[in-house]
């Protein structure tokens, strides 16, 4: 069972009809006691990293899920600023983060030629990844974002994506996995990764 | 570089899937879930599904509509029609939907914009705006075309930025429904006025039309009614969408440039 973590206006709906779609088992839910119970967690991204902390914080969920993903070791997927909110500081609201992966979040640079957000299906290059496991090379998938995730540690970085600058799109520390796209708007591909998360 | 979008923009009308010329004229093309369904399973880069009679018949869209669409399309969906306070922006966000428009409404109501930017984030809040070119000048034009605006559509589009708004679905009305390009003219006017992607609409006929707007322009993202709905000179009804090779091939080109 995956816990599909609930806070205060993340949408939640695309990805629990992906997950209904590819029969995962999962409840919904931002209860201690229900995610203690489950196998895996699932923290969904909404847009603004500030808001995104201050709900985790308000039902004590930094706390819960610390504990759940560095002392139980259950496997994790951060989703767009589900991902984010793993690094250590983030201009946007210049608020910390839970600091588990090493990094700042940045804004993506603006320059004539560019618009943000980046929005849009774009490739991703990636090392070999149980994540990413039945998905070819530069598959192209869906992102929406203004801020990107900059890896400390380039161990860590899993997959990368090019908007005007190389940014890393994928991580991972062990357990821990954040992607910056949103795989349950990304067609087949996106199943697969969301498949490949729930074989772990 | 430019990351392209080639979008359909489908018209609801009696929760029934429309298709008109420049605002008027509409005639019944089919079934909206089944349309949409197969833009889905064609990989189509978005969706935007517009409900025209919703404002007037003081309604939201259709929200056992939305449910019934979210169980079956993976790609991003965008909601427009008749949407006039934050209550109903949230209730069709809570089905799942990515993206929610305001049009109409924005004009006694301005602050809404920023009520849905702050509440769901700018990548949720897009505005659509139509116009219309009087003396060669656009106007800015509300309610489905019908209603005259003396707003500066510069200025409006700023404002709409300053407001938290993450896209602009501009539409040229002139061009709307008549598969005879993209107003490349307004494009160029609009499009670096913002940094917030502006969306294209009326007067797509084919895969050159947004080949020859993007040529020419700073826009990467355009979106079709009619080139999505109908096929041939005679207009036979048929839902198409650019194959999987062909996008990929024109997504790697303007990657490059």
């Amino acid at each position: 069972m995956i816990a599909i973590i609930d806070y205060d206006g993340g949408n939640t709906k695309s990805i629990l009809n992906v997950l209904n779609r590819c029969k995962i088992e999962y409840c919904v839910t931002n209860k201690e006691s229900e995610i203690i119970k489950s196998s895996k967690i699932v923290l969904p991204g909404v847009s603004n990293f500030s808001y995104c902390m201050n709900s985790l914080k308000k039902y004590n969920l930094d706390i819960i899920i610390k504990n759940q993903i560095l002392i139980d070791k259950k496997p994790y997927l951060g989703i767009c600023s589900g991902m984010q909110v793993l690094g250590t500081f983030s201009e946007e609201g210049n608020t910390e983060g839970l600091n588990i992966i090493p990094g700042k979040i940045k804004k993506l640079p603006i320059n004539k030629s560019k618009i943000v957000p980046h929005v849009g299906w774009n490739k991703i290059f990636f090392k070999d990844n149980i994540l990413c496991n039945n998905i070819l090379n530069q598959t192209r998938f869906y992102f929406c974002h203004s801020y990107y995730f900059e890896v400390e540690n380039q161990n860590h970085v899993l997959m990368n994506a090019n908007y005007g600058i190389n940014f890393c799109c994928g991580l991972r520390n062990d357990n821990i996995f954040g992607i910056q796209f949103h795989p349950e708007k990304s067609l087949l591909d996106g199943m697969k990764i969301l498949q490949n998360f729930a074989k772990i | 570089m430019k990351l392209i979008r080639i979008i359909p923009s489908l018209l609801v009308k009696d929760n029934f899937l429309v298709k008109g010329e420049n605002f008027k004229k509409h005639s019944y093309i089919g079934d909206v879930y089944n349309a949409v369904k197969i833009f889905s399973e064609k990989n189509s880069h978005e969706i935007i599904l517009l409900d025209i009679d919703a404002r007037r018949n003081k309604k939201s869209f259709n929200l056992d509509l939305i449910k019934k669409i979210k169980k079956e399309i993976f790609v991003p969906l965008t909601i427009g029609g008749g949407i006039e306070n934050i209550d109903q922006v949230s209730a069709i966000i809570d089905e799942g939907v990515e993206k929610v428009s305001l049009n109409s409404n924005i004009e006694k109501n301005f602050n809404l914009v920023e009520q849905v930017s702050k509440k769901f984030g700018s990548q949720s809040s897009i505005a659509s705006i139509d116009v219309r070119k009087i003396d060669n000048k656009y106007k800015v034009y509300f309610r489905n075309g019908e209603k005259f605006s003396d707003l500066d559509l510069i200025k409006y589009i700023k404002n709409l930025e300053n407001a938290g708004c993450g896209e602009i679905i501009l539409t040229s009305i002139d061009n709307e429904g008549k598969r005879c390009g993209f107003d490349i003219e307004l494009y160029k006017l609009c499009h670096e006025l913002v940094s917030i992607p502006i969306i294209a609409h009326g007067g797509a006929a084919n895969l050159n039309s947004f080949t020859e707007l993007f040529d020419n322009t700073k826009i990467s993202a355009a979106s079709g009614g009619s080139c999505f709905v109908y096929y041939g000179k005679r207009k036979a009804v048929l839902i198409n969408y650019p194959n999987k090779l062909e996008i990929n091939e024109l997504m790697n080109k303007y990657e490059k440039n």
